[in-house]
């Protein structure tokens, strides 16, 4: 399987979806918000928090605090691709056309009244190979399924005597495929990150969160999560699709990887001081420089080095 | 035997048009999102601005449109529901303003808002009821004219109105996250605009698309008078500020950091000043 296009092939004839048991996921909540003072609720997570939290809860604290530059290169390219993945699915993708691409996207960053960084010639015949890349991936808008972007999946726990959730998890897909039905749950329901860049070294922390917000919102599970990456650094000129596992072992470890990073929350949140977990990320953390266990992570090899695969607007989100 | 109690109905008019005969400043309407404001901070609530057209807002009016194309295609329907709001020479000012602003972008720009109204459309149709046509509510809003000048307006999606004599049900959809007393707080402000309006509204339906969720309000004249009580205490503090008698008061709170007026409120500058920050339960340092 290496395109989009064959990844969905047979969606439509899927069978029932994996019902979510929440049971576990709403004692974990309750746990996480006692002892937390009322000002500091709700308690937010989104996919970045969360592997922040599991990761190094310094970081995801110090994380809090930063500004993020949102005219970080990495970034825009990732979000230019996105945008430009979103005219192909409303068939006006200007496939194998530069300049054209680079004029429509130009054009929807002025509607919103929003500038584009300067980026040079290289960086744009960067942005189109990506592009193309996923139009190539994608073939033809596809007909009789839903597919949209950017869809915000809220679930809301641990609610106090007024109703008022204590936490709230937010998730935003790139692009889903199918939709959910309350009348009719089991319709076909997929899940497609998209990457710029390479593929994650880690594919479960990414697909994990979706289908664990999905099964979370819906209350079932969707049948499939993929990942397409550009990988611009190779000649596929379809990029690269990964699939991964949904099954109810997924289903519990995704489960069980939120609900420690809510139960991290929580303790810092009611005042706990965050444990320092050095690691190869300790090299793009904000308090590299005062935080007294970064030289050990500092001297790691360059395993878990950031790439625009890790980038993503979700992660961006003000209110995560 | 509706719900609707025209004595409830008589005793809030005969509060609220004396006072809104008082506005000395012609057309104005309180809409409901000062009447949800005013309790947290009363000026907030009398400037009763309008926020303007975002693609978030012209997108609920594009997806309540394609809702009513009827079109299974979710994103061919948002195409036909463009095409049509566009050619729609009949709107009131308001939806005129999503008109004019749609119609000022290029078509790659209008991107934006079909991709919210889809996110909108789908996610309506994943809990809200089948709808038809006629049950849903013209450019997203009910109002009702107090006096010449003055209307209160609330937000709705739909109205389903069973067979006659029946009470109807309203539906209307958030992009927040449920919470029991902002919900009941909402289905008690469109209820009572419909009633007043000669509506009769038996349940009120909370919709909340992304959280799957949704809560079911009976109607009485309780809730009704709740919605009113919104309502009432908007129009005192927007009529009494536009006379000088008053000038609202600025309480502090959460809700400053994104408020208009804290370019100009002591008050929001100082609370936000001397508040921790929080981000989602974690301590924000300040720069």
């Amino acid at each position: 399987m290496s395109t989009i296009v064959d990844w969905l092939e047979g969606l439509e004839n899927e069978s029932e979806r994996l019902p979510f048991d929440a049971t576990e996921l709403q004692r974990v909540a309750a746990d996480a918000v006692r002892g937390v003072p009322p000002e500091r609720l709700p308690l937010r997570l989104a996919k970045r928090r969360i592997e922040l939290l599991n990761a190094c809860p310094r970081r995801a604290v110090a994380e809090a605090s930063a500004t993020f530059d949102a005219d970080n290169e990495l970034f825009v390219i990732g979000r230019l691709v996105e945008s430009a993945a979103r005219m192909h699915l409303w068939d006006r993708y200007p496939l194998g056309d530069p300049s054209a691409l680079k004029a429509a996207l130009l054009e929807l960053h002025t509607a919103r009244g929003e500038e584009l960084p300067e980026l040079d010639d290289l960086v744009w015949d960067s942005i189109t190979l990506r592009a193309d890349r996923f139009a190539r991936s994608w073939r033809h808008p596809r007909r009789g399924i839903d597919v949209h972007v950017g869809e915000q999946l809220v679930v809301p726990l641990a609610p106090d005597a007024n109703g008022r959730p204590g936490v709230v998890l937010k998730g935003i897909t790139d692009i889903s495929i199918g939709t959910h039905l309350a009348r009719n749950p089991h319709r076909p329901r997929a899940v497609l990150e998209l990457k710029s860049g390479r593929t994650p070294w880690n594919p479960f922390n990414e697909t994990s969160w979706y289908q664990f917000i999905v099964a979370a919102a819906d209350g079932f599970a969707p049948h499939r999560v993929g990942i397409w990456a550009a990988v611009p650094e190779d000649d596929r000129p379809t990029g690269a699709l990964v699939d991964t596992p949904v099954n109810h072992g997924s289903l519990a470890t995704a489960t069980r990887w939120v609900c420690d990073a809510l139960l991290t929350l929580g303790d810092l949140a009611a005042g706990a001081k965050p444990d320092e977990r050095p690691s190869g990320m300790c090299r793009s953390c904000p308090e590299r420089h005062i935080c007294p266990s970064a030289h050990a992570g500092l001297a790691l090899a360059h395993l878990d080095e950031p790439s625009d695969a890790s980038l993503d607007i979700e992660d961006f989100d003000d209110e995560a | 035997m509706t719900k609707r109690d025209q004595d409830w109905v008589a005793a809030t008019l005969g509060v609220m048009k004396p006072l809104a005969e008082r506005y000395p400043d012609g057309w104005t309407t309180i809409n409901d999102m000062a009447a949800e404001r005013v309790s947290d901070c009363p000026s907030r609530a009398a400037a009763n601005s309008w926020p303007g057209w975002s693609s978030v807002l012209a997108a609920r009016q594009v997806g309540l449109a394609a809702l009513a194309t009827g079109i299974y295609d979710a994103r061919d329907a948002v195409r036909a529901a463009i095409r049509d709001l566009l050619t729609d020479g009949d709107g009131d000012r308001d939806f005129q303003r999503a008109q004019d602003w749609i119609a000022s972008l290029s078509k790659t720009a209008r991107l934006d808002v079909a991709d919210e109204a889809l996110r909108w459309l789908v996610a309506w149709r994943s809990i809200g009821p089948e709808v038809s046509e006629r049950d849903l509510v013209e450019r997203g809003a009910v109002q009702t004219r107090l006096t010449a000048t003055i209307s209160l307006r609330a937000s709705a999606d739909a109205l389903v109105r069973p067979p006659r004599g029946a009470d109807s049900t309203v539906y209307v959809s958030t992009g927040a996250a449920p919470n029991d007393e902002d919900d009941r707080g909402i289905a008690a402000r469109v209820s009572a605009v419909l009633w007043l309006q000669g509506q009769s509204v038996g349940t009120a339906v909370v919709l909340h698309p992304k959280s799957r969720q949704s809560r079911t309000f009976d109607v009485d004249t309780e809730l009704v008078t709740i919605g009113a009580d919104h309502y009432l205490a908007a129009l005192r503090v927007v009529v009494n500020q536009a006379l000088g008698i008053e000038q609202a008061a600025r309480v502090s709170g959460p809700n400053c950091r994104w408020c208009d007026l804290l370019e100009d409120c002591p008050t929001g500058q100082h609370y936000l000043a001397t508040t921790p920050q929080v981000s989602g339960g974690l301590p924000i340092a300040r720069q």
